[in-house]
């Protein structure tokens, strides 16, 4: 892979911090390359120029001794610097920023100097560059041209030797680089080039550090959460505030399902607390109702208390009734199946449910059962979860409805339908209707659902339910081969 | 002495500034005799300006047109205005008076031969021409006069 993996973030912007420099390398080297041919350009130029103006120079030179005769030579040398001086001015003027003049050889002296484009110049000192420059010029070849210096200002000149002998006319022309517009504008390019380049690195190193410290930020925030969940990231602007956002919905979900599972550990020890309150005062219980039918067969003989003593021995079987059902849910179920028919179990379930159904007057209608469903079940558990679904069913009923309860066999499964014409479930009811503990009637213990889907659930099946303002219609699916649970 | 220097009636204007001029120079002249290199300039100036006269004088006898002088009246016009070009510079260090004067005349003097050349009067262009360069070679004389030179030494 010719990129590095995304968690490298630090080798990626030295990546792209050295492709910068290599950038800006090479920018340099391209706007020298520009430079460098300019001053070719320029210097080719001046070369021609400087010659070309030798050459008039050396015309114009000859005619001013011609015009003078013989009289000029015997002129002073001041005199006839001032004639040439003439000369240079009016033969220079026309050519731009050139400047020279004669080098009298003999002498090692400069006559006729001008500089028409600074009128106030004076000849070269003696020990200044340009003069080292023209006697370099002076004691070459007929033509020659060479620059002064490559320091600033440097020149290009050019010399011609005069025809009368002994001397040497040279011109000079100055050319500043700072002054070139071309190398100007080279500069300028590379100003804004290294100019955005370190805006660029600014840029890189800038990610770099919000990265780090996103990174550090995370990190230090989940090592808080590991010392105390109900920590929650701050809000931090940018791709890290989502990552965070995350990580508090995470905590969150995770706080939710802790609570959900601490609420069954405490119903799980709620419940064998309640087998331990059962077992322990059952005894008492039944000790108190052997007693109690002892006195009752002795009032029978004429003592007016055998209504009362009934009415306790009803409440007590009321007890007994809870506690057998507080034991049943506290106690883990020893499972006893075997592969049988269902008919039985279904008809064993409605006649224990008979006198509930002549005490309400409706009418219990049952499916399916000359079908013999067949599955691997435990009868009596099965029978116990059929009595509490018909038993809830006939309460829900209104007076002279109707239940029914109904088998069927899909494919692998025992599907046992039963069903009322109450009201339906209160919609808010719904979601605890399998939860312990929960129940809407005064003298329930909300505990026969939740038993009943636990036993359900034991044999590899499902309970569930459908309800609406017609009734509601438990539904109990169970698998017929235990190794195939539903 | 020449004809048109004596005020002869017939004499160009310019002629009078000339003589002038002339006439001041030499007496210049006359005064540096402790001078050997300035008084030599300033004499050649002054024969400078009477050569100076005695062409434009002259030049208005020649009226005729004879093609064979007109490359040798180009070239000198050529020169010519390269001399008149110089005159300002020479004017500028003379610390004359009348230099403006010089070289308005010098100036004056080509543009009359260059009409001549134009008119194809090219003995007179030259003369006009010659006239033109005498007066900038004045200017130059009287520039050097100006310039402060030490005589040299007398061999004893």
């Amino acid at each position: 892979m010719l990129w590095p993996a995304p968690a490298s973030f630090r080798i990626q912007a030295a990546i792209i911090a050295a492709a910068s420099l290599a950038v800006v390398a090479l920018a340099v080297f391209l706007v020298r390359n520009v430079i460098s041919t300019t001053e070719g350009t320029l210097q080719a130029e001046a070369r021609q120029i400087c010659l070309a103006a030798c050459q008039k120079l050396q015309i114009e030179y000859e005619d001013r001794l011609n015009l003078g005769g013989d009289a000029f030579y015997s002129l002073p040398l001041d005199a006839q610097d001032l004639s040439l001086k003439g000369v240079s001015l009016t033969v220079l003027r026309n050519f731009t920023s050139i400047e020279g003049g004669i080098y009298l050889t003999s002498q090692d002296r400069v006559m006729g100097y001008a500089d028409p484009s600074n009128p106030a110049a004076v000849a070269p000192e003696p020990q200044s560059p340009e003069m080292g420059f023209i006697r370099s010029l002076a004691g070459r070849a007929i033509e020659a041209e060479r620059m002064i210096s490559r320091t600033e200002p440097w020149g290009v000149g050019a010399a011609v030797p005069a025809q009368s002998g002994g001397a040497v006319i040279w011109t000079l022309r100055r050319i500043p680089v700072g002054r070139d517009p071309l190398a100007e504008t080279g500069r300028g390019w590379l100003a804004a080039l290294v100019l955005s380049t370190l805006l660029g690195m600014i840029g890189i190193v800038s990610i770099w550090y919000m990265l780090s410290r996103g990174v550090a930020d995370i990190r230090r925030g989940l090592h808080r959460l590991e010392d105390d969940f109900t920590y929650r990231f701050p809000m931090i602007p940018g791709d890290f505030g989502q990552i965070a956002m995350a990580i508090n919905g995470m905590a969150e979900r995770r706080m939710s399902l802790e609570a959900e599972l601490r609420r069954q550990d405490r119903l799980a020890a709620l419940g064998k607390v309640v087998s331990g309150v059962a077992h322990e005062i059952r005894n008492p219980l039944n000790s108190m109702k052997l007693t109690l039918q002892l006195l009752d067969r002795r009032l029978k003989k004429g003592m007016p208390v055998a209504h009362e003593i009934q009415e306790s021995l009803h409440e007590i079987d009321r007890l007994d009734m809870i506690l057998g059902r507080l034991l049943a849910f506290g106690r883990p179920s020893m499972m006893n199946r075997q592969v049988q028919n269902l008919a039985p179990i279904m008809d064993q379930a409605i006649r224990m449910v008979q006198d509930a159904v002549r005490q309400k007057g409706i009418r219990l209608v049952a499916l399916g059962l000359r079908d013999n469903p067949t599955a691997d079940v435990d009868g009596p558990q099965i029978v116990q979860v059929l009595i509490n679904l018909l038993l809830n069913a006939i309460d829900a009923s209104p007076a002279s409805g109707t239940v029914r309860i109904e088998a069927q066999r899909r494919d692998d499964t025992i599907r046992i339908l039963i069903s009322d014409e109450g009201p339906g479930i209160p919609e808010e009811s719904r979601p605890h209707v399998f939860d312990a503990y929960f129940t809407t009637k005064p003298n329930g213990m909300g505990l026969g659902l939740a038993v009943s889907r636990e036993i359900v659930a034991n044999h590899g099946g499902t309970l569930d339910f459908e309800t609406g303002p017609a009734g509601t219609s438990f539904i109990l699916l169970l698998p017929i081969d235990r190794s195939r649970p539903l | 002495m020449l004809s048109w220097a004596t005020g002869a009636p017939e004499a160009p204007p310019e002629c009078a500034f000339l003589n002038a001029r002339a006439a001041e120079l030499l007496e210049r002249a006359r005064q540096a005799k402790g001078n050997d290199f300035q008084f030599d300039r300033l004499a050649s100036a002054t024969d400078n300006l009477l050569r100076a006269g005695d062409r434009i004088f002259s030049a208005r006898k020649f009226e005729r047109v004879d093609e064979n002088e007109r490359r040798d009246a180009a070239l000198l016009l050529q020169k010519c205005y390269f001399r008149v070009e110089q005159a300002e510079y020479f004017a500028g260090i003379s610390g004359e008076k009348e230099s403006k004067q010089y070289v308005a005349l010098a100036r004056s003097l080509y543009q009359q031969a260059r009409t001549a050349y134009d008119n194809r009067q090219y003995d007179r262009a030259r003369m006009l021409g010659e006239a033109s360069s005498l007066v900038v070679m004045a200017l130059e004389n009287i520039a050097h006069a100006a310039l402060k030179i030490p005589d040299p030494p007398v061999i004893k």
